[in-house]
């Protein structure tokens, strides 16, 4: 990479038509920069948006309340296998089960 | 980078588990795509509805769903479910169908699950573990 003076020093020397390149690139960098720059800012806020939104999220339960309620959405399927799971059909009358 | 956020993720999440938080964080950070989709949705939304959690079930929607993406399933995804389930049920397993939606969703967008459930390593699908460091 040149430094900063070299590259002062080749611009001025280019012609015209080289020098329009050369702004055209300029401008591009300072535009992706300032879109960068606003993409960053947009991530920090989204991520302090996020903690905010956890910080208190349960706020009114107890502990053990966030406990079953996690669990509730955490449950992933009932065994079919489980022999009992129908067995009250039993003791009904054979023309009702 | 897409990742498909598990429920026990969101649970975590929203305990405000320090390795998870970090994890997520530095995804966003790096650009990564995080997805809460409709069965995560789903799971989440019924175990507040069963306690009564309106305050929890409002700033659910209001504060935090907007700020991941949202993905929904296709018939494609519906139907590649369904070939998990008899693959794994062949296998002699088990997978609850929420599990295969979501290996089915991430199959398609070739995106990472993040989860700390282990069911997933028995269907063709990549997982990560936030909770480990």
């Amino acid at each position: 990479m040149i430094d900063l003076q070299t590259l002062l020093d080749t611009i001025e020397q280019l012609p015209s038509e080289a020098l329009e390149t050369v702004s055209q690139v300029v401008d591009r960098r300072k535009q992706a920069l300032v879109e960068e720059q606003a993409g960053r800012q947009d991530i920090e806020a989204r991520i302090a948006a996020l903690h905010a939104a956890t910080a208190h999220f349960w706020e009114g339960f107890s502990d053990a309340e966030i406990d079953e309620i996690t669990a509730d959405m955490n449950r992933e399927y009932i065994k079919p296998e489980d022999p009992t799971l129908f067995a009250w059909l039993d003791d009904l009358p054979e023309d009702e089960r | 980078m897409i990742y498909i956020l598990d429920t026990n993720v969101f649970t975590d999440l929203s305990r405000n588990h320090p390795t998870v938080t970090t994890h997520r964080d530095e995804r966003i950070f790096s650009g990564d795509r995080l997805v809460l989709c409709q069965p995560v949705h789903y799971e989440i939304v019924r175990g507040l509805i069963k306690s009564n959690a309106t305050k929890q079930l409002e700033r659910f929607y209001a504060a935090i769903v907007p700020l991941y993406e949202s993905v929904s399933l296709s018939d494609r995804d519906w139907l590649q479910a369904a070939q998990f389930w008899a693959d794994v049920d062949n296998k002699g397993k088990k997978s609850s169908d929420i599990d295969l939606l979501l290996a089915a969703l991430a199959q398609r967008l070739d995106a990472v699950i993040v989860s700390s459930d282990t069911d997933f390593d028995a269907l063709p699908v990549k997982r990560e573990n936030w909770r480990a460091p």
